[in-house]
């Protein structure tokens, strides 16, 4: 696939790439720069862009460039929100979508970025997984959506996710690799309008943007999302066992399920992610077992989702 | 004869779904509680491995009934640590559930997803291969509400928020977490 990556100057991308070479870290997250290095290495007249970025490793500790910017972080999960519904689309029933919007920024009300514009879509696919992406887009699949009960289950999932989007997992994984900071900066030099050529930059460096549900965060990264998650729908008002309920559900569906595979590819096993959470809630929420489940006005929604078709 | 091949199928998923998938082993030794919470007497305890039962469930607690070093023994404990049978009925059946859904979960377990809802699964291939759906992407910003709209959407139930902090990671041991005795 060909990229116009001429929208960066080519000297400008190439130090970006030595940058983010020197500052790539061993192991998983430098695959991940792999392949973003691979899109953009052809063009890169840079020595010792060696196909082995491990032997460079470098701490962390160099500081970031640039932050990204709200309006960055917002205008890249827009982009990659829009690649993911190129995938699949939403679920055609406004009171299902409606629905999981009300839920979700009432949970999302409880976090510490209140005033973020969240937005959350199921998405019409058996696949059972759920996404979130920078600035606010939250996604559950309708195959996992159709395994919930009841409201403080969904509540837990989108618990989950937000917590990603509040703690900046993704754009923490996209800033390390640098090259969404640098290309900002260089560019931000260049351009005055930036809103267009700022969502063809994510394009360029992001890759195909739907890819990065894909690739998946660290486990910690998970765990996390899980403990916080769990809060997150207590302090809504549900009862806290909703994310850990869900969690069995999927640790007693059958290994090999096809609709289980990109979550597994992405995720500790939920068996895992169970243990690590009871570790970690022990009896804390116990008091707040009288917590809602909210189960009447989940189930008309979900009659809603089980027609749309 | 067509219909009594369907009812058979009727009787044998719902009694799988009821009964005879609730068990399952502990993954770790667990304390079996006398009720359904935390502060309820400690009644004895489930052996790391040791194989159980369901008796009954309420919400994350389970019942559990298991072959004890003086007889069998009945306690409850959450669900966190339990690795239950592989049986193709092993979910709980959720309420909001229609009698189809509970029938046809046998074969959607059986990764045949696709072939038998007519949805498409997702797979890396179509993620790499999405164009960019700006049609799709507006209606997905439209449905987006504020934050009154949520907040008198909670109180229709009502939820009432309260404060509480996050969990810590297990093992950062904050203080007199895992002081002693």
């Amino acid at each position: 696939m060909s990229r116009p990556i001429h929208l960066v100057h080519p000297v400008h991308l190439a130090a970006a790439a030595a940058l983010a070479l020197a500052l790539c870290p061993a192991g998983s997250e430098a695959q991940g720069f792999g392949n973003l290095l691979r899109q953009i290495a052809p063009a890169l007249p840079v020595p010792g862009l060696a196909p082995q970025p491990q032997q460079q490793a470098a701490p962390l500790s160099l500081p970031n460039l640039s932050e990204t910017s709200l309006e960055q972080e917002v205008a890249i999960g827009k982009q990659l929100a829009g690649d993911l519904l190129g995938a699949v689309p939403l679920v055609k029933n406004d009171a299902v979508q409606a629905y999981v919007n009300r839920v979700g920024r009432w949970v999302a009300a409880q976090s510490e970025r209140p005033d973020l514009a969240w937005h959350f879509g199921v998405l019409d696919t058996m696949d059972i997984n759920a996404f979130s992406l920078p600035g606010g887009y939250v996604f559950v699949t309708r195959g996992l959506y159709q395994k919930l009960s009841n409201e403080a289950e969904l509540a837990g999932v989108l618990g989950h996710e937000i917590s990603h989007i509040v703690m900046k997992h993704h754009l923490k994984v996209l800033e390390k690799s640098k090259l969404v900071g640098v290309a900002s900066s260089l560019l931000s030099s260049q351009v005055s309008s930036r809103n267009a050529l700022g969502n063809a930059v994510a394009q360029n460096l992001l890759g195909n943007g739907a890819e990065a549900v894909a690739r998946g965060l660290d486990k910690d990264a998970e765990y996390e999302a899980d403990r916080m998650g769990v809060v997150l729908a207590t302090r809504a008002g549900y009862e806290p066992y909703g994310l850990p309920e869900v969690l069995e559900k999927l640790a007693r569906m059958k290994p090999g399920d096809d609709s289980m595979a990109l979550l597994f590819k992405t995720h500790p096993a939920p068996q895992d992610r169970l243990g690590r959470l009871g570790d970690a809630m022990q009896n804390k929420l116990d008091r707040y077992g009288n917590g809602k489940t909210v189960e009447a006005r989940f189930a008309a929604s979900s009659g809603a989702i089980n027609a749309a078709r | 004869m067509v219909g009594a091949r369907l009812w058979v199928l009727l009787i044998l998923a719902l009694a799988g779904v009821r009964a005879s998938a609730e068990s399952g082993t502990a993954t770790r030794e667990l304390t079996l509680y006398e009720e359904p919470r935390a502060e309820a007497k400690a009644v004895g305890k489930l052996a790391k491995d040791a194989k159980f039962e369901q008796v009954k469930r309420e919400r994350f607690w389970v019942l559990v009934s298991s072959a004890g070093p003086s007889g069998s023994q009945q306690g409850w404990v959450q669900s966190f640590y339990l690795t239950w049978a592989d049986t193709p009925t092993g979910n709980a059946p959720s309420a909001s559930r229609g009698l189809a859904e509970i029938v046809g979960l046998g074969a959607r377990r059986n990764g045949n997803v696709t072939a038998t809802l007519g949805v498409r699964g997702l797979d890396e291939e179509q993620l790499k291969s999405a164009r960019f759906n700006a049609e799709e992407l507006n209606k997905l910003e439209s449905y987006g509400v504020a934050a009154p709209v949520a907040a008198r959407f909670a109180a229709e139930v009502p939820l009432d928020a309260l404060k509480l902090d996050y969990l810590a990671p297990p093992g950062s041991t904050p203080a007199g977490a895992e002081g002693g005795r």
